[in-house]
């Protein structure tokens, strides 16, 4: 009777683990030497770090299913997240993915151990580590919203950038992307979830749109103390594009942004923050200082389109 | 917008003026976008590919990089990113 070491089961289960994962994972070549990580999402739409694409549209990916071309559906850089379809690939055909491997919605915690799975043209990568610190939802300075903040401890490298971070029972958890002074971040699944069930709704992500510049201004003590407000600066509307939202509602340069739909807006990353979850459609009540008084006006989300010319 | 009014001539009421309150650090950048930089990061913040661009503004996928890299420079940004919301934070790219 052979039975095994503690040591061999742990190796053994930590191999099955990552080939349970692997078939999620896709390389994508971002020029003849370097590559990057991507996780096959549903279907034939696969996930992966949108700053890394650096404006790719069309790139080669390689899978358990060999060599196909995907191409760019979604770029979304406020949350990092870039989808992209498989070419004329059948959904059904290649690697089966693993029923375990789906993705969860359910949190991690701190000192819990994750897998992560990427892979290059010549086959997967895999790295184990651990969740260094996970807190709550949090906005993105580019105004994205999302789901969990996480960072991990690991040894990875580039090619990692996209790959699949799974909890220890492979279920699908985030996306492995680079975060502030080499610190490694997580994309949680219900994020791109998000991102993903928009682009399968409409074919593409619909960005909301106002037609607004602000610049941020600082406020002396005196003022705010006579308009009430905590916050040093304000956001002042500096232009209003002609046929946008903005324009509809009368807004004027020099109006002073101080709420939008009850939430006080300090800055104009907090406009960014309140808008990005805004479908277009929605209407949003805007609390203004125009010429020193107060004034509420309504406005309608608009989408944005590419300027015609 | 030949005849609208600078946006520091604009009094925004209690007798302060916008230019005494701008924020001195918006100031100190002194490196303006051009109007085709301009056009081009607004493509860039909507998540358009660089050929996209190209193909918008009808000049080479070069000439997008071209733009892309001054664009990153000009708002001291290491990421596409980066530059979105420094673009926004300066008034130079619409919300």
């Amino acid at each position: 009777m052979n039975t095994l070491s503690v040591l061999q089961q742990w190796s053994r289960e930590r191999a099955a683990l990552s080939a349970t994962l692997a078939p999620r994972a896709v390389a994508i070549a971002l020029d003849k030497r370097r590559s990057i990580s991507g996780i096959r999402w549903r279907g034939e739409l696969v996930v992966t770090a949108a700053e890394a694409l650096a404006g790719s549209d069309e790139v080669l990916l390689a899978s358990e299913r060999g060599e196909q071309r995907a191409t760019l559906v979604a770029c979304d850089l406020a949350t990092d997240v870039a989808v992209l379809r498989i070419e004329g690939g059948d959904a059904a055909a290649g690697p089966v993915i693993s029923e375990a491997s789906a993705p969860t919605a359910a949190a991690l915690e701190a000192g819990a151990g994750v897998v992560i799975v990427g892979r290059t043209r010549r086959g997967p990568v895999v790295g184990f580590g651990t969740v260094r610190a996970a807190g709550p939802a949090w906005r993105s300075r580019r105004g994205g919203e999302i789901a969990q903040r996480l960072e991990f401890e690991a040894a990875l490298d580039g090619r990692f950038e996209g790959a699949v971070v799974a909890d220890l029972s492979a279920a699908v958890q985030a996306m492995l992307v680079p975060g502030p002074r080499g610190s490694l971040l997580g994309i949680p699944a219900p994020t791109i979830e998000r991102i993903v069930a928009a682009v399968e709704q409409h074919g593409y992500l619909p960005r909301p749109y106002l037609g607004l510049r602000l610049q941020p201004l600082w406020l002396d003590e005196a003022t705010r103390g006579r308009w009430g407000r905590t916050g040093r600066s304000i956001a002042a509307v500096a232009g209003v594009e002609p046929g946008s939202p903005a324009e509809a509602a009368a807004l004027a340069p020099g109006d002073l942004l101080e709420a939008i739909d009850g939430v006080a807006i300090d800055s104009v990353e907090g406009l960014v923050a309140q808008l990005a979850p805004s479908d277009p459609g929605r209407v949003l009540e805007l609390r203004l200082r125009r010429g020193g008084a107060p004034q509420t006006v309504k406005v309608t989300v608009g989408e944005w389109r590419a300027p015609r010319r | 917008m030949a005849g609208a009014p600078a946006l520091t001539d604009l009094a925004v009421g209690d007798g302060a003026t916008i230019t005494d309150m701008v924020n001195p650090t918006v100031q100190r950048h002194s490196a303006r976008l051009t109007p085709r930089e301009r056009e081009v990061l607004a493509l860039v913040a909507a998540g358009i590919s660089n050929k996209g661009i190209a193909r918008a503004l009808q000049v080479s996928p070069n000439t997008v990089k071209f733009h892309i890299a001054a664009l990153l420079e000009k708002l001291d940004a290491a990421t596409r990113a980066g530059a979105v919301v420094a673009a926004l934070r300066r008034g130079e790219l619409s919300l």
